[in-house]
């Protein structure tokens, strides 16, 4: 059996054990006593299996094989096994766990009686991983925050960008079209005039809700700007992007928004549709919603423009 | 070194044994199914491999290596382009954004250490089985460098006609994701031969077992 000198082995911060090619302990420094409350004496000649019932490594058995076999050494990430051995630890997780995070390493060890040994050294992580969730979270909440409008929930305008350059990569490469509706409140002007900024900004919550009801999971909301938004409709031709927005249309016309009771609040739809036929970029794609937009105002709004699918094509 | 057909077939095949048992491995360990496809494997001399790879040397790549020694010695190096080390890392454990400057792909680095260690340990020992001799390897190390920059520093000090390399291409497939890796074995000339000769022998003694 290989000795490791005691005086170095049971000061270091991490955890050494000894075992053989039948995953018996051979030595078990004080770091391990301490953390898994199993003494060294208690732990000699006992497999893991023994020490701790419910282990269940089959990566941690397949590394000390390889050790053993093969003195190829072996790393365990934290990443992939979370813990090598179960060890409580003081520290909750901030997913309910309170076993050690741990980080290990096996490595091969030449013993006095000509057998090779592993040596299995774990290192707690736990806090590091506890700092790393948490910054994960706030980079992900910043991430989503970032992509989403202040007053509504819904997506922004930087979202929409991103989203719309990756869709029509899609919809080029596996020929599917993409409506777009762009949508404006009509009269909003009005509507604020007449009760206050808190009332035109609980119109255009209620008028989000509306319209998101309308939709599918996958389609995109996007609050524009003001009282303008933009609906994105994957797989939806230019008939299906007219029903919707007509679907849309009398959806806002029948529902009190705000202070408002229903159809004291219209709005005007311009629609737009890519397809491989007609491809485009997501600029265009917008600025010829928007110019059916402005024919929808122009025309005493509370409408859809194009009204047909033939004059749309036209 | 120029590997004649059946030399070329029998080093598939003994390859391809190796990294499907680090799949079975990995598989386990991510509780995916991961596959590796049939490599295609080569051995160029030192100067001619950032072309075998067909990667430019001028790019940084992801990299986890391991030093060998004994019977064989050298260095094994798995390399991915970073885009497919990030695409595999996402789709085992998920996205991991940046934050501020705080980078928090140390995650990623760590599972992609383990997972290359996995792999190299996996296609070295069918070398050692078929040199029937211990390969001792370092503990597994990850960079991100220029692949021309690697492989000078994995060299050394060493003349490029005392080294040979063997290339091992092969896709990994997680996640319904496919990336693109290759094992590459940065050798003595010395080592190769003894891999060569090894090579041989265990072809010889499948065609006397065969005639049996």
């Amino acid at each position: 059996m290989p000795r490791l000198p005691e005086r170095v082995r049971d000061r270091v911060p991490i955890g050494i054990a000894v075992l053989d090619g039948y995953y018996r302990v051979h030595s078990w420094n004080a770091w391990l006593a301490e953390k898994t409350a199993i003494s060294e004496e208690s732990a000699l000649g006992k497999t893991l299996q023994d020490l701790f019932p419910h282990f269940n490594s089959p990566r941690l058995i397949w590394a000390i094989g390889q050790v053993i076999t093969r003195r190829s050494p072996q790393v365990l990430s934290q990443a992939l096994n979370q813990f090598v051995i179960p060890i409580r630890t003081a520290i909750r997780g901030r997913h309910g766990t309170s076993l050690m995070q741990q980080q290990a390493y096996v490595n091969p060890l030449a013993g006095d009686d000509g057998r090779v040994y592993a040596v299995l050294s774990i290192l707690d992580v736990t806090e590091s991983v506890s700092r790393s969730s948490a910054l994960l979270e706030v980079a992900q909440k910043l991430q989503s925050d970032s992509n989403r409008d202040a007053l509504t929930g819904l997506y922004n305008r930087r979202f929409l960008w991103e989203w719309l350059v990756q869709q029509l990569k899609l919809c080029n490469r596996y020929d599917h079209s993409l409506a777009c509706l762009m949508l404006d409140i009509d009269h909003f002007k009005r509507v604020n005039d007449g009760h206050g900024h808190e009332g035109g900004d609980q119109v255009i919550k209620d008028f989000a809700q509306v319209v998101a009801a309308q939709l599918r999971d996958s389609d995109v909301l996007v609050r524009y700007g003001g009282e303008e938004f933009v609906v994105l409709i994957p797989h939806c031709g230019a008939e299906c992007g007219i029903a919707s927005a007509q679907r849309i249309l009398a959806a806002v016309r029948g529902s009190k928004l705000g202070p408002l009771a229903p159809g004291e609040v219209t709005c005007s739809i311009g629609v737009a549709c890519w397809s491989s036929d007609h491809p485009s970029t997501g600029e265009e794609l917008l600025k010829r919603a928007d110019k059916y937009l402005y024919e929808a105002k122009q025309g005493g709004r509370n409408a859809v423009v194009p009204k047909t699918v033939r004059a749309f094509k036209s | 070194m120029e590997l004649s057909v059946l030399e070329r077939n029998s080093l598939t095949e003994l390859t391809n044994i190796g990294l499907n048992r680090a799949a079975t491995q990995l598989s386990s360990l991510l509780n995916d199914t991961i596959s590796i496809g049939v490599p295609k494997v080569e051995i160029v001399p030192v100067e001619e491999v950032l072309a075998a790879l067909a990667m430019p040397g001028e790019e940084d790549v992801a990299c986890v290596w391991q030093r060998l020694n004994g019977q064989v010695d050298g260095t094994a190096m798995l390399v991915f382009h970073l885009d497919g080390t990030r695409k595999l890392v996402n789709a085992l454990i998920g996205s991991v954004p940046i934050l501020a400057g705080v980078d928090l792909r140390a995650y990623e680095h760590e599972a992609m250490t383990e997972i290359g260690n996995i792999i190299i340990s996996s296609g070295i020992s069918v070398f050692s089985d078929l040199i029937r001799g211990e390969i001792e390897l370092s503990v597994p190390t990850y960079g991100e460098h220029r692949l021309g920059d690697l492989i000078a520093a994995q060299a050394g000090s060493h003349e490029p006609r005392d080294l040979s390399v063997i290339i091992i291409l092969a896709q990994l497939r997680a996640s319904q994701q496919n990336v693109s890796g290759c094992l590459v074995l940065l050798l003595s000339v010395r080592s190769v031969a003894s891999l060569m000769q090894g090579l041989k022998a265990e072809m010889q003694r499948s065609l006397d077992a065969s005639v049996a």
